[in-house]
């Protein structure tokens, strides 16, 4: 157990390492040159561009960049950021938050919206219920993210004027009292946290549809009536524990790319999170940034799946030895 | 009266149209086979009664009736099955509602399911599932029932502190005795056992059968013990009822059906059984095919396969007839000379 554990996390490091590299080569390899995207003065000198260049680090070899993006790492620097001038860790830090807070809350209702729907639709397939059920989720699922978005913020933000249109804090509440603006988040966060969470709910639903019914048309489940247990007892203790196997490793991915998978969302409501910067920094070809934001998903990714395959050991017994 | 009677059970499924479309639909009810087709069996308290017959005979779906377990599609069309409970009083369990149902499952008659390998839920504890069987009908404290788990499994031979993993870690003998143990946790009056010993070695087969032998002359249980191979009959069972196309053919003691069988069929199927010491030879089979479940035909369901088919067993079905001795044959041929 504790030697797999290892294992296990070994693999994920050397994920992330293999990630790394092929990231720093991709960004420099994408047409576009970071130093005119920067300046955007045609007028300027060439000893200028030359010293503006020299400033980024951009007129060393390449290998040598690399060797200084490395060492930077191992010190937990992620180097500067070409647009905002700042460190790229703060850039990303007062990011992640508000990404957390819109991704978390789209995911739990996601999830928990999803696999109700799928244990409804497996356990009363072929009614009116299952039908219903699954025509609203695959409706959701199959729609593109930003069209539902703007659909939604016409609807409700608009026409209703339920809910503001986009951003995360109203402006002028910066120094209200924590309560103030905790409310004001909340009602900012409504419209994008349900538009993902309709997205998300149609994969969960099927996939949750999918396990239950196959893990009821199992030997056990006549077993666990036979003993007398109710549907809603089947239900909770046999059927339920098996089909969460699948499921499982649904949620451990979709967790780890929810870190950036916010990107539309984040864009159509101007939410200030990572989706929304990773679309600025590829626009302004600022590569530290976009290194910083893909070594940020990149550890997600892996940690989500290593967590995953933890966590497998617990649900299910046949794969812990 | 009996501990358990079923008379003249009738159950279809839910399948495609009849005839593959070919639009012969007059016949059975549309759209469904009759999987049993006016079956009646009895089975006397402490008796182990062997139910016998080729595959998709209805063996299994009568069982199934008694604990009202049909799968999706499935449903009783008309009969009864009468059960003696421990206080003498006979229900009819096909007029059971959902909540006396559940209290009468496990508790009065329990099974062992065919291919234990499934039956067990993978992903709980063995000895947390027949916990669960406890607590479900009896007020007792969780360490009680786990007490009870360890003796019930020392008792069908693992050990008990065994009771703590999960059915993959089990062979497959062990796991059908862990099968075992739980249909017995309750003590119920009735074990209906499914092909008990169908995938498992002759060895853990031979065993298998010694523990339920023992089990029964202990614990005076009555069983149903369903089987396709006759050799495995004269092991444990006192009689035997053998069925053909849904309606039981021939029923009576273990001699009387094996060794004087009545029924054209019973004699085909106990024929084809090669006996040790017996002369070596192939052993016959029975020419054509079962009839198709989605037409039945009015007549005797045996009768286009039969040698000594007349015109009269194609069109009435043959009533049971009782030979003496609680021997009954359905059939309307006369003892051949």
């Amino acid at each position: 157990m504790r030697r797999a554990f290892l294992r296990r996390l070994l693999g994920a490091a050397l994920t992330v390492l293999g990630v790394l590299a092929i990231n720093y080569f991709l960004f420099r390899v994408m047409p576009g040159d970071p130093v005119a995207m920067l300046v955007r003065n045609p007028k300027m000198t060439a000893e200028a561009l030359a010293r503006t260049r020299a400033s980024l680090g951009l007129d060393r070899p390449w290998h040598e960049q690399f060797r200084s993006y490395l060492a930077g790492l191992a010190r937990a620097d992620l180097g500067s950021s070409f647009i905002f001038k700042r460190p790229v860790l703060a850039v990303i830090g007062e990011r992640l938050l508000p990404t957390l807070l819109l991704t978390l809350v789209a995911e739990a209702l996601a999830i928990a919206g999803g696999m109700l729907v799928g244990i409804v639709s497996a356990w009363k397939r072929g009614t009116k219920a299952d039908v219903l059920g699954l025509g609203f989720t695959l409706l959701a699922y199959s729609m593109p993210t930003f069209w539902l978005g703007i659909l939604l913020v016409a609807l409700f933000a608009g026409r209703l004027g339920l809910f503001p249109v986009s951003g995360m804090l109203s402006p002028g509440l910066a120094f209200a009292p924590l309560a103030q603006r905790l409310g004001d988040v909340l009602t900012h966060l409504a419209l994008p946290s349900i538009t993902l969470a309709l997205v998300l709910m149609g994969e969960y639903a099927l996939i949750m549809r999918n396990a239950m019914i196959e893990v009821l048309t199992e030997d056990y489940i006549v077993t666990a009536r036979a003993k007398g247990l109710s549907e809603r007892g089947i239900l909770r203790r046999h059927a339920l524990p098996n089909a969460m196997i699948p499921m499982t490793t649904l949620i451990a991915m979709s967790l780890g790319f929810a870190i950036t998978g916010a990107l539309q969302v984040e864009t159509v409501f101007s939410w200030p999170g990572l989706g929304r910067l990773m679309y600025e920094a590829l626009k302004g070809r600022d590569y530290p940034l976009l290194q910083g934001i893909f070594l940020v998903t990149s550890v997600c990714v892996v940690g989500a799946n290593f967590a995953a395959d933890i966590l497998y050991r617990y649900i299910d017994p046949r794969v812990r030895d | 009266m009996a501990l358990l009677e079923i008379r003249d059970l009738r159950v279809s499924f839910a399948c495609g149209p009849a005839g593959g479309g070919r639009g012969r639909g007059a016949g059975a009810a549309e759209g469904r086979a009759r999987a049993v087709d006016g079956a009646s069996l009895s089975v006397e308290a402490g008796e182990v009664l062997g139910l016998v017959g080729e595959s998709g005979c209805g063996k299994t779906t009568t069982a199934l009736s008694i604990l009202r377990l049909l799968p999706p599609g499935g449903r009783v069309d008309s009969g009864s099955i009468r059960f003696e409970g421990r206080d003498g009083t006979v229900r009819d369990l096909l007029a059971m509602g959902e909540a006396e149902l559940r209290a009468f499952r496990w508790k009065e008659a329990s099974v062992v399911f065919q291919g234990s390998m499934n039956a067990l839920n993978p992903v709980q504890r063995v000895g947390d599932q027949i916990v669960e069987a406890i607590e479900l009908h009896e007020e007792v404290e969780r360490e009680e029932a786990v007490r009870r788990v360890k003796r019930l499994f020392e008792r069908v031979g693992i050990e008990g502190s065994r009771a703590k993993e999960y059915p993959h870690e089990f062979s497959g003998g062990m796991r059908q005795r862990a099968m075992i143990a739980m249909a017995l946790a309750l003590g119920p009056r009735l074990v209906i056992g499914d092909e008990p010993t169908t995938a498992l070695d002759v060895m853990v087969q031979a065993q298998i059968f010694r523990l339920i032998a023992e089990l029964r002359s202990e614990l005076g249980l009555s069983m149903i013990l369903i089987t396709h191979d006759l050799s495995v009959l004269g092991e444990v069972c006192d009689r035997v009822a053998v069925m053909y196309a849904g309606t039981v053919v021939e029923s009576g003691s273990l001699g009387q059906v094996l060794e004087a069988p009545e029924h054209p069929y019973t004699r085909r199927l106990a024929a084809s059984f090669p006996r040790p010491g017996g002369e070596r030879r192939l052993p016959e089979s029975i020419p054509g095919e079962p009839p198709d479940l989605r037409r039945p035909e009015p007549g005797c369901p045996f009768a286009p396969r039969c040698g000594d088919a007349r015109e009269e067993c194609r069109e009435t079905r043959p009533a049971p007839r009782e030979l003496g001795g609680g021997h009954l044959v359905s059939c309307l041929g006369g003892r051949r000379g």
